[in-house]
């Protein structure tokens, strides 16, 4: 009962004071669509990396006097490493069918014979695609005595697994800067609510309230700023989204559990910073 | 009230060794110039502030080491009709006026017949859904008379209730203040206007001078 009195004294101060709520709720709702934009860009790099990840082999190219037996036997070695998902022979031939194809016919016309070795194609679980992990599952591999070399663009790995951490690892601290000013926002405009009404705090003490029953239409507030903030920035997230996804190139939106931690996250920020503000409550 | 004083900022004696006993059903006025006292002595009974020394005895509590849930309940056994009014400009008659039963975690059934009776009783209908600004002196007064003792409190504190009235609104705001003590409610009034400590002359006047009772 006094909770929901006290939500509704809370939506009533807000409609009293439009102006500072809404300034306040602008200014939550675009500090946090940066954090959004950030999360939405982390996870369609991250989408980007597992699928250009998903496309990835590793070949293994044998010497030419290699015998069907030592093939045979190769293929079983290669077939029984734990990073191995699936194998696949390439003979010279198919080689260079898949070359001609992709340079076509011409650049190959002048030679005699067929110069590219055969091969083994791994395609690698999940987990173990990254580069550390590849080099191991390579250096194990060149023991072998038919391997010539095994392949698997490490620099490229490297390279896109870095600009990944670094994306993250920027996200990261622009996030904590965004959610730390988030609290002193909120706790700057509830105190500024607190100011606007401290005859009526000061009143209410005067008559015996407990600080709870004058404390908790500020909570209410504070929630609100940061719930109102969210939903703003969320929109605005979706109408970019929506713009990229139309006029520039196809992206996935933030999952919805994701969204809703986010959301939880705000909401106990927005708590604390009210929470903040209100310690001088009780000393009236 | 035991030996009371109250000395501001270290040098400024406000009240001086104040002793005084107020009986239930009683009601007491204190008549003295502006700056005598007055105030600081119902800011200290209603726990407003607390006094320098000596000890205040309400209800069988002291008002020493007075905090927390008893300072609540001291609170909210008295009610004030504060000089200043104090009313809360936001809000409508009827809000200001069911303060403190919002303050006692009243229903919200209950603060709506009560609030209705007290209107009724004041003569306050017309103004319910008023905001103060739109009231004449004498009803911003009964408004904050109503406030005061819409709980039913153990004591009435009136702090100059007739000071900034025409006398046809005084007299009407002091005879309610008399009908309310006939009912049995104790009160404490304070007042410099001499014709009202005449009008309180059938019951205790105390004589208040530069922080000592005479």
């Amino acid at each position: 009962m006094r909770l929901l009195s006290s939500l509704s004294e809370a939506l009533s101060d807000f409609w009293k004071d439009k102006v500072t709520t809404l300034l306040a709720i602008i200014t939550i709702g675009f500090s946090l669509l940066v954090l959004n934009f950030f999360l939405l860009l982390i996870w369609n790099l991250n989408q980007i990396v597992k699928d250009f990840k998903k496309q990835f082999q590793v070949q293994v190219y044998v010497i030419a006097p290699a015998q069907e037996g030592e093939l045979a036997d190769l293929g079983a070695f290669l077939s029984a490493q734990p990073e191995v998902e699936k194998i696949s022979f390439v003979t010279s031939e198919e080689a260079l069918k898949e070359m001609e194809s992709f340079f076509g016919a011409d650049l190959l016309k002048g030679l005699e014979e067929n110069p590219l070795p055969r091969s083994f194609v791994l395609e690698v679980q999940e987990p173990y695609r990254k580069p550390q992990l590849l080099q191991n599952l390579a250096e194990r591999i060149k023991t072998r005595p038919i391997v010539e070399t095994v392949e698997f663009g490490k620099e490229s790995l490297d390279r896109l697994d870095n600009l990944f951490n670094t994306a993250v690892k920027v996200a990261l601290l622009f996030g904590g800067f965004v959610l730390l000013a988030l609290v002193f926002l909120v706790a700057n405009t509830i105190r500024l609510l607190m100011s606007q009404k401290k005859e009526t705090i000061r009143l209410y003490r005067l008559m015996g309230a407990g600080a709870g029953l004058v404390l908790w239409p500020f909570v209410w507030e504070s929630l609100l700023l940061g719930l109102s903030g969210t939903i703003l920035s969320l929109l605005l997230l979706w109408g970019i989204f929506k713009i990229f996804q139309v006029k520039l190139f196809p992206l996935i939106f933030i999952p919805y559990p994701v969204v809703l931690l986010l959301a939880a996250t705000v909401l106990f920020l927005s708590f604390l910073g009210g929470l903040l503000s209100l310690r001088r409550i009780s000393r009236v | 009230m035991r030996n009371v004083s109250k000395v501001y900022a270290g040098k400024t004696v406000a009240l001086f060794d104040i002793n005084l006993t107020l009986n239930v059903g009683e009601l007491l006025t204190i008549f003295g110039p502006t700056g005598a006292g007055k105030t600081t002595l119902v800011k200290l009974i209603s726990a407003e502030e607390s006094s320098t020394d000596g000890e205040i005895i309400f209800d069988g509590f002291s008002s020493l080491r007075l905090k927390g849930r008893k300072l609540q309940a001291w609170r909210q056994k008295i009610g004030t009709l504060y000089q200043d009014l104090r009313l809360l400009k936001d809000k409508t008659v009827s809000a200001n006026i069911a303060l403190p039963l919002r303050v006692l975690g009243k229903t919200k059934k209950e603060i709506d017949n009560l609030t209705q009776e007290m209107l009724a009783f004041l003569r306050l209908e017309e103004r319910k859904d008023s905001y103060p600004e739109e009231l004449s002196s004498g009803e911003k007064q009964k408004v904050a008379l109503a406030r005061a003792i819409i709980s039913q409190p153990q004591l009435i504190l009136a702090d100059e209730p007739t000071a900034s009235l025409d006398s046809s609104a005084r007299l009407e705001i002091l005879n309610l203040i008399r009908g309310l003590n006939h009912l049995g409610n104790t009160i404490l009034l304070t007042t410099n206007q001499k014709e009202v400590a005449d009008f309180f002359s059938f019951s205790r006047v105390g004589e208040l001078g530069l922080g000592r009772l005479k």
